[in-house]
């Protein structure tokens, strides 16, 4: 009895050892496909507000992917005559997830609203209170990628790595590279390969892109539709490796742009056009890319405006 | 009395049995084996993880467990060498002149040590690779079969042959990656043919001698492996014979079979000689590591 006991108290200790190993070490702030969140408070609008009376309007914010929020902002808007909104613009600043910290910040914002008087022949009206949200945001995607610079696969020798495409779920933002095919190409002198990756990018949020110079603006001014400021994204960063930059374009853009077809995806292609030297053998190295947009996201609530005769 | 016989009698048996593991075996078979060489990392060398900054060594470790010079070159290969700074992709020096011998049985010994320091590329939390060391050497295989050779293998009488005429298993490997495993003997009137059976026995690649030193060379390719050279097959002390095919031997499936004629056979009975077999030929072979790079950010 007291070595069945001691048995089971080992493959407890094991099992437990075993999943907090496991636990710590596959850890990525990259992962996701949620960047800011917000919500409104429980009650805060309220349900209904009597005329002539402030209300609070409450928002919970939280950064939970994995890019820093510096400039964003949350605009409260509403049917107009219904409100008085004095400030109806909140800043945001927010940290993301980090390898560190699990949990990107949170924070609780509040302005107040002033419901304004019904006619007088109203005894109720139920009115929409919104908050729009527009911020900045990075997406960077980085993959273990395997160059081989014997791309006729034909040196005898057992490789350190095989060319293979990678695919993510999601890298700690509302943008999402899903995959990344991988191939080498050869140089015109064939004394080299050129590492091509063909990038294809999702919408996997809620909202819409923007473009990341209007950001500010498309919240707080008036900003025309028709003027597509909509789903383009700018490549900031695409480089194998500490060495190898790599160009990027996409068939229809212009270099280092790429335009997102609406809930749709698209795809760009880099390359190291210099090429990589075939002596290099095959090996492993990181695939970074960074994508800058701009994002946009609305929630809305409904609010009883109840007369006070 | 009838146990204190049985006592006796087990403690003889007992001293017997010691006594034959005492008989120095080893050194009588010395030349077995199917390896060459024998790589490891050394402990901790590089070690499993490494972070953004820090400081590390390579460090490879190298038996020769054969029986022929060990002369070729290492390889540190499988990263990108722009984040593993100060690790060299070129060839490094591999000369192990110690081997396996009668008086010897553990070989020579050598360790090839780098020392570099990660740089990781911003942007990047961590990522993992793979370090492979690549030897890439000369080695040689001496095969000693006894055989029995019938210089008239249609006689009658058959009362005065020393031995019968059969094919030779070889088993064990010759201390070399690359060894004979089965001669077969045919007695023909004039001539005694011996086909002789030679296989890739080790973990690596054959290449041919004349790639060894450019073995991971981009132009080295599949058709530069598994070539061999018999240097001489002798029977007896100097009757060197004629073989086919020709230098440089292609082996097919880790296999190649050549046939050997001894001509200058006398006298009419059957006897035992020495069949030795001198192969000489490139090998490749190579071990890896894993490694996860975590940056400090």
């Amino acid at each position: 009895m007291r070595l069945l006991n001691l048995i089971m108290l080992s493959i407890l200790v094991l099992a437990m050892s075993c999943s907090a190993g496991g636990g710590t070490s596959s850890y990525s702030p990259y992962r996701g496909t949620k960047g800011l969140v917000f919500e409104f408070m429980d009650n805060a609008p309220p349900k209904f507000a009597y005329e002539g009376t402030d209300m609070p309007i409450a928002l919970r914010i939280e950064n939970q992917g994995a890019t820093e929020i510096s400039d964003g902002v949350i605009i409260i808007s509403s049917e107009k005559d219904r409100f008085i909104i004095d400030d109806p613009e909140i800043e945001v600043e927010l940290t993301g997830k980090t390898l560190y910290n699990r949990e990107g910040q949170k924070d609780v914002k509040t302005i107040f609203a002033e419901a304004r008087g019904l006619d007088p022949q109203q005894e109720t009206h139920t009115s929409t209170i919104s908050a729009t949200a527009c911020y900045p945001y990075e997406t960077v995607f980085t993959g273990e990628v395997c160059v081989d610079t014997d791309y006729k696969n034909l040196a005898g020798s057992n490789k350190a790595c095989t060319v293979r495409d990678l695919s993510s779920s999601g890298q700690g933002a509302p943008v999402v590279i899903s995959r990344v095919e991988v191939e080498m190409l050869p140089s015109p002198d064939e004394r080299s390969v050129i590492p091509r990756f063909t990038v294809h990018v999702t919408n996997s949020g809620q909202g819409r892109i923007l473009d990341k110079s209007i950001v500010e603006d498309f919240c707080t001014a008036d900003i025309d539709e028709r003027d597509e400021p909509f789903d383009v994204i700018h490549i900031k960063q695409a480089k194998l490796s500490n060495m190898y930059p790599l160009r990027c374009d996409s068939a229809r853009d212009q270099p280092g742009t790429v335009s997102l077809a609406r809930q749709g995806d698209t795809f760009f292609r880099c390359t190291y056009e210099q090429g990589i030297p075939l002596d290099e053998g095959a090996f492993t190295t990181p695939l970074i890319i960074t994508l800058e947009y701009g994002y946009t996201e609305t929630i809305s609530t409904e609010i009883e405006i109840r007369a006070a005769r | 009395m009838h146990k204190w016989i049985m006592i006796i009698v087990l403690a003889s048996i007992l001293l017997v049995s010691c006594g034959t593991g005492d008989r120095d075996e080893t050194k009588a078979n010395w030349r077995t084996g199917a390896q060459a060489i024998e790589m490891s990392f050394l402990q901790g060398t590089p070690p499993k993880v490494i972070y953004d900054g820090d400081v590390f060594d390579i460090a490879v470790e190298i038996w020769n467990r054969g029986a022929s010079p060990l002369v070729g070159d290492l390889y540190l290969t499988g990263f990108d060498d722009s984040i593993f700074s100060g690790i060299t992709k070129r060839p490094l020096p591999l000369s192990i002149e110690q081997h396996k011998t009668k008086y010897n049985t553990e070989g020579g010994y050598q360790l090839i040590r780098e020392s570099g320091r990660i740089l990781m590329p911003e942007g990047s939390d961590t990522f993992s690779t793979t370090i492979k060391a690549v030897a890439c050497y000369f080695y040689e295989t001496v095969s000693d079969v006894q055989v029995c050779v019938d210089p008239e293998p249609n006689k009658r009488d058959l009362s005065s042959d020393a031995c019968q005429v059969r094919d030779v298993s070889v088993s064990g490997g010759q201390a070399a990656p690359v060894a004979v495993t089965n001669v077969k003997v045919e007695s023909t009137p004039q001539k005694t043919i011996f086909r002789i059976t030679i296989k890739n026995v080790g973990k690596g690649t054959v290449l041919d001698q004349a790639v060894v030193d450019e073995c991971l060379d981009s132009d080295v390719v599949f058709a530069d492996t598994n070539w061999i050279d018999l240097d001489s097959v002798r029977l007896g002390l100097d009757d060197f014979l004629q073989c086919e095919p020709p230098n440089p031997v292609k082996m097919s499936g880790g296999t190649a079979t050549v046939a050997c004629t001894a001509d200058r056979i006398v006298g009419t009975s059957a006897y035992s000689s020495v069949l030795t077999v001198v192969l000489t030929y490139g090998y490749r072979e190579d071990i890896e590591q894993k490694v996860q790079l975590r940056s400090t950010i």
